[in-house]
């Protein structure tokens, strides 16, 4: 991929905007069918749901990130993995309609939506420079394009800097590859003179506090949600830069800024856990305001709160990933929902000469790729199988 | 779910009574459902941590050699069972007849150096052509499939055997390479293709020799089986057609598999769940499952998927799936092995070849080995986890 997650995150402070026939947009809440629909019946021990089970417009996405330039090969082989929706990495701004209509068309024929295209490149917007006001041009030009385009969903972070020094392999299972964290391993990286002048919480807040407040609008007249990725790792301070999306009340503080569905998260159940916080009680917290916009869906054993913890296998962390899915459908989520970071096995280390790039192509320690990701996608197929057939409410009825 | 396991404990009481058929014991299934009598369901963080892996089932593949690449890949996806058989071609067996106590005993240390659990033999040595067809040489054939349960379940401690009835002509496919989903390649059959192929050396014979024949075996085997210890462990035909080439098939219906089980009742004569061949021969998965498991028939499930593609059921013609797209409500299918107390091997049996894999093993690739397991394990913490706050 020409533009990867890591790039798009160092580069990032930005977002964008759209919506698709089907799928709400931000001036709707859900409506009182789609929360019925999703609600937890009680039924017997068998379900009652024609297999096999297909989802309907009220429930979620299952999604996968795809490189926007995916041949056919690549489409086909995210197809197998039981996907109907891709995200991608968008492309350099200003987005147009027609350059974002050329993308979504090409996975159209091979049966995939584009849900999300994640947004990046406005440094001088996260570190409040000169140039910031013609980058949040660009934004909002983007938005407008993905609007009119019909992408729902815009997904961007905002770091001054992400530190990567703390993520280590830890060996699990059979010599499967798991990444871990350790703030300790960073906690006093020096800043790079390179990335100017550390920034302070306050300095980020009044320039996080700008950009939302000149693209929400746009986003919500365009039709388009945006999707802020929680800051991953959830540290205080990344080369003397603090960050401030790590925490909880960070979180609520940034949905405040603007009163707007548009104005939303990514919600990511590992980075909860990894917060030492309640992965149900923030998605309640998140679902009820209808701000949550996109969801990764993954597993985390935490040691110590946003100080160390490992990323792990679906099926051994501390989330219970079942509970987490039906409350999820419980709040008439609709949009994607991405399994994210596969474990390292030997199956990719064998058929990718030794470098094993997670989806994306980007390289954490101990992830994984194709493989491992098709052990995950099954994993939360069938846990969206397994509520909707508890809950009755299959998409046919 | 309002209707917890431990109501279905209480309502499964008068429900047992009422499915038990003549001549099986329904309360004497080997699972052990102690756990869930006592009525407890895990509600915290850490009752989670502390619940049995898979529902407490025994998750497995089918692995024929312990130097095989699937070992650790096994291990790296949490699965530990193995379900392999005596194949001559092992050269740990090199000079041993497979039943010998040497040669279990050579495998059996092979597979705990690897540290997996070897829990079922499937296709077992010493059950052809000659018991099946009751042709000349079945009692010796018979007197060493008895050796072999007792060497098995002595030396080995493996206590399930995977059998099958298809003489002459096994598992049937009329295509390897059907295209699925996103271009993934699945088997499949259409009785269209094979019907007016010839008969096979063997020439015609009856279904009512196939039974006797099963019978003979039957009487001989099962007395034997329950001094061993030893579940033996029936496997639908596969396709579950009437006959292929002139050779008919009997373990084709869910009647006939009554029929069988009332030949020789006993605890230890039982069978193979194989989802996809009972689904195809239209009967409700499920519910199949609790009747068959509340009478402690269950021993061994291949947990697998299928269409119908015939339009009308017992099928013709049909294809293999991925485990989340086919005819059979695999989260009830699920549920029901958790409800009736389910603990012993379960495998995916056959999944699609994916992208890059050459088809050289159709249906026991590995990346839809991968996919089959992340799903299958969702489900089984799903059943079990309904409880567990997050």
């Amino acid at each position: 991929m020409k533009e990867n997650r890591r790039d798009f995150i160092i580069k990032s402070t930005a977002l964008a905007a759209l919506s698709v026939a089907g799928l709400s947009g931000c001036s709707e809440s859900r409506s009182k069918e789609n929360e019925k629909r999703a609600g937890l019946k009680s039924v017997g021990a068998t379900s009652q749901v024609e297999w096999p089970v297909t989802f309907g417009e009220g429930m979620p996405k299952l999604c996968v990130l795809a490189d926007r330039d995916a041949s056919l090969a690549e489409m086909r082989k995210l197809k197998q993995l039981g996907v109907d929706y891709v995200l991608v990495n968008g492309p350099k701004m200003p987005w147009t309609e027609k350059g974002l209509r050329e993308i979504m068309d090409r996975f159209k024929p091979e049966g995939l939506t584009v849900i999300n295209m994640m947004i990046g490149g406005f440094p001088n917007t996260v570190y409040g420079r000169e140039g910031r006001d013609e980058e949040i041009k660009l934004l909002q030009d983007s938005i407008r394009a993905a609007g009119v385009a019909g992408l729902p969903v815009i997904e961007y972070n905002f770091y001054a800097h992400r530190l990567m020094e703390g993520y280590y392999e830890v060996k699990a299972r059979g010599g499967a590859g798991t990444t871990a964290f350790d703030y300790e391993r960073g906690k006093d990286a020096p800043h790079d003179p390179a990335l100017g002048t550390p920034q302070t919480a306050e300095s980020l807040w009044n320039n996080l506090t700008y950009l939302v407040k000149a693209i929400i609008p746009v986003a919500e007249k365009a039709g388009v949600r945006m999707a802020m990725h929680p800051n991953d790792p959830p540290i205080p301070v990344s080369h003397g830069h603090a960050q401030i999306l790590a925490t909880f009340n960070d979180w609520k503080r940034l949905l405040a800024i603007v009163d707007s569905p548009a104005n939303g998260m990514t919600y990511d159940c590992g980075v909860v856990r990894e917060l030492g916080e309640d992965p149900i009680e923030v998605l309640r917290y998140m679902g009820a305001r209808d701000r949550i916009n996109h969801m990764h869906y993954r597993n985390v054993t935490v040691e110590k709160p946003y100080v160390k913890y490992q990323e792990v296998f679906f099926d051994e962390g501390q989330v219970n990933l079942f509970a987490v899915m039906q409350e999820v459908f419980q709040q008439g989520y609709q949009f994607g929902l991405y399994p994210e970071h596969p474990r390292e096995l030997d199956y990719d280390r064998e058929h990718t000469g030794g470098t094993v790039m997670q989806p994306g192509g980007i390289k954490y320690p101990g992830g994984g790729g194709y493989a491992a990701q098709a052990y995950n996608v099954a994993y939360a197929k069938a846990m969206m199988q397994a509520v909707v057939s508890a809950n009755g409410t299959g998409a046919k009825v | 779910m309002k209707d917890n396991r431990r109501d279905f404990i209480k309502k499964s009481a008068s429900l047992a009574a009422a499915i038990s058929m003549a001549g099986l014991n329904a309360c004497s299934s080997k699972s052990n459902a102690t756990s869930i009598e006592e009525g407890k369901e895990p509600t915290s963080q850490a009752d989670l941590a502390g619940m049995a892996k898979d529902a407490g089932m025994e998750f497995s593949l089918s692995i024929r050699t312990v130097d095989s690449k699937r070992v650790p890949f096994a291990r790296q996806m949490g699965v530990n069972g193995v379900v392999t058989s005596l194949r001559p071609e092992n050269p740990l067996l090199a000079g041993l007849k497979p039943w010998e106590p040497k040669a279990i005993k050579t495998v059996k240390e092979a597979w705990d150096k690897t540290g997996m659990k070897w829990n079922v033999v499937e296709g077992p040595p010493t059950l052809g052509e000659q018991t099946k067809l009751g042709l000349a040489g079945r009692d010796e054939e018979i007197a060493n499939f008895i050796a072999f349960m007792k060497n098995l379940k002595e030396i080995a401690g493996v206590n399930v055997i995977c059998y099958n009835w298809m003489p002459v002509i096994s598992w049937a496919r009329t295509q390897m390479d059907r295209p699925g989903r996103g271009g993934a390649l699945v088997t499949a059959f259409d009785y269209e293709d094979v019907k007016n192929k010839p008969l096979t050396e063997f020439g015609a014979f009856t279904k009512e020799a196939l039974w006797k024949n099963l019978e003979y075996f039957l009487k001989a085997v099962v007395p034997e089986a329950e001094k061993i210890g030893m579940n033996l462990s029936l496997h639908p035909d596969d396709p579950q057609v009437d006959s292929i080439q002139g050779v008919p098939r009997i373990m084709n219906t869910v009647e006939n598999f009554d029929r069988m089980l009332k030949i020789m009742p006993n605890k230890y004569s039982g069978l193979t769940m194989c989802q996809g061949n009972f689904s195809l021969m239209g009967t409700d998965i499920p519910a199949l499952i609790r009747r068959w498991g509340k009478a402690g028939k269950i021993n061994f499930v291949h947990f697998r998927n299928v269409q119908d593609l015939s339009g009308k059921l017992p099928s013709t013609k049909f294809t293999e799936t991925f485990h989340d797209e086919g005819q059979i409500d695999m989260y009830a299918a699920m549920q029901a092995y958790y409800d009736i107390g389910f603990k012993g091997a379960i495998r995916p049996d056959h999944v699609p070849t994916m992208y890059g894999e050459t088809n050289e093993r159709p249906g026991y690739m590995d990346l839809g080995t991968l996919y089959a397991i992340g799903y299958m394990r969702a489900l089984a913490e799903s059943v079990s986890k309904t409880k567990v706050k997050a």
